[in-house]
């Protein structure tokens, strides 16, 4: 991810009132995780696994905290049940902040399957969610995807790709 | 032989009474009946479902939250789905978690198969190699007494594995609702939805 889109994506958060974000690494958007580990005003939990950072963040929304959590596309398939369990079941809001792995660009061909099967699912959560191509906009979806979010009690996906990650 | 372990309603009501109300994260089915038979309320947030989460979500609302004890209670099948979780609590070592396992060696809401903890798997031994500075098995009256001490007062996360028996109980049942749980708890907790 290019810094100043890590800058962006960071000051959205923060502007969104977020302060509580799980993750797990992803090399697209390791300076993000960097710079969201190293804010004082953020409590960063590291998982193992997505089920796991989904479920922290729905706690920490039950504890009083604004929450997102941070991951590869991937592991939005690991997440689902229980994005499915506790959002569809209970309404529990979580901004998710996903690589577009697979999309325009991509070098690697193991993530085909994670472009192949995001946008689908996340159709089938029924999340709502939006593509950001273009670093100019990362601030401002993001703190869109937070009022979504608390609105509809409801997890609202941001998909980061495009000049987000690279230069051309 | 888990048949002979302690009566998990008791356990439960011990556990959940004291001087402060704490909010609760409960494991989906017996954990659940459970803690509804010693008294349905607002602080006590049942998983109708969302097998594996207990503990992650009360990990999230005990850091959220470091003014208040929280308690999870879950049973050997949800725990285990969920082992993971007991690495992330370990890692970020929040002082006031307590996280209890009812164990009975049994799946009780698909027909008591056996779990895990019946071959041997030790829950106790999964927290304390996880680094849970605190973890304690309970098998008798004694044990549990001492054990209910340490989820109101010490510097944890605490991790209890208690053994209790099989014998079939009547269900006794919170609010259906997820909605309804949810709001209820934030209402109790935040003092507003």
């Amino acid at each position: 991810m290019l810094n100043d889109a890590a800058q962006a994506a960071l000051a959205g958060l923060k502007e969104a009132g977020i302060d509580f974000v799980s993750g797990l690494p992803d090399g697209w958007l390791r300076n993000l995780h960097e710079l969201i580990d190293a804010d004082p005003d953020i409590r960063y939990v590291p998982v193992c696994n997505e089920g796991v950072g989904f479920s922290v963040c729905a706690g920490a929304w039950l504890g009083g905290r604004k929450t997102a959590l941070i991951m590869e596309n991937s592991g939005l398939r690991v997440a689902a049940e229980y994005i499915a369990r506790i959002s569809i079941g209970c309404g529990v809001p979580v901004v998710l902040l996903l690589s577009y792995r697979g999309d325009l660009g991509d070098t690697e061909h193991w993530s085909i399957p994670h472009a192949i099967v995001v946008e689908p699912l996340l159709k089938t959560l029924r999340v709502p969610y939006q593509i950001v191509r273009h670093r100019a906009d990362l601030r401002a979806v993001i703190k869109r995807a937070q009022r979504l979010a608390e609105a509809q009690l409801n997890p609202v996906a941001v998909l980061i790709s495009g000049d987000c990650i690279w230069e051309d | 032989m888990a048949s002979e372990g302690l009566d998990r309603r008791a356990v439960v009501a011990r556990l959940l009474a004291g001087d402060e109300r704490l909010p609760v994260v409960l494991g989906l089915g017996a954990t659940t009946w459970d803690a509804a038979a010693a008294g349905d309320h607002p602080l006590q947030f049942g998983l109708w479902g969302a097998m594996g989460s207990a503990v992650a979500i009360g990990l999230g609302v005990a850091l959220a939250r470091p003014d208040r004890r929280v308690l999870v209670i879950t049973g050997d099948g949800e725990m285990l789905m969920g082992l993971g979780s007991l690495a992330t609590v370990a890692a970020e070592r929040p002082a006031n978690l307590a996280v209890v396992v009812i164990d009975n060696e049994r799946y009780g809401e698909t027909g008591m198969q056996e779990t895990h903890t019946a071959r041997g798997v030790d829950l106790a031994g999964v927290a304390e190699a996880a680094g849970f500075p605190i973890v304690r098995r309970v098998a008798d009256q004694a044990a549990l007494e001492a054990a209910a001490a340490l989820i109101r007062a010490a510097e944890g996360p605490v991790f209890l594995a208690i053994k209790v028996g099989t014998e079939p109980l009547p269900l006794v049942l919170p609010p259906r609702d997820g909605v309804l749980l949810k709001d209820r708890f934030r209402e109790a907790l935040l003092g507003h939805r």
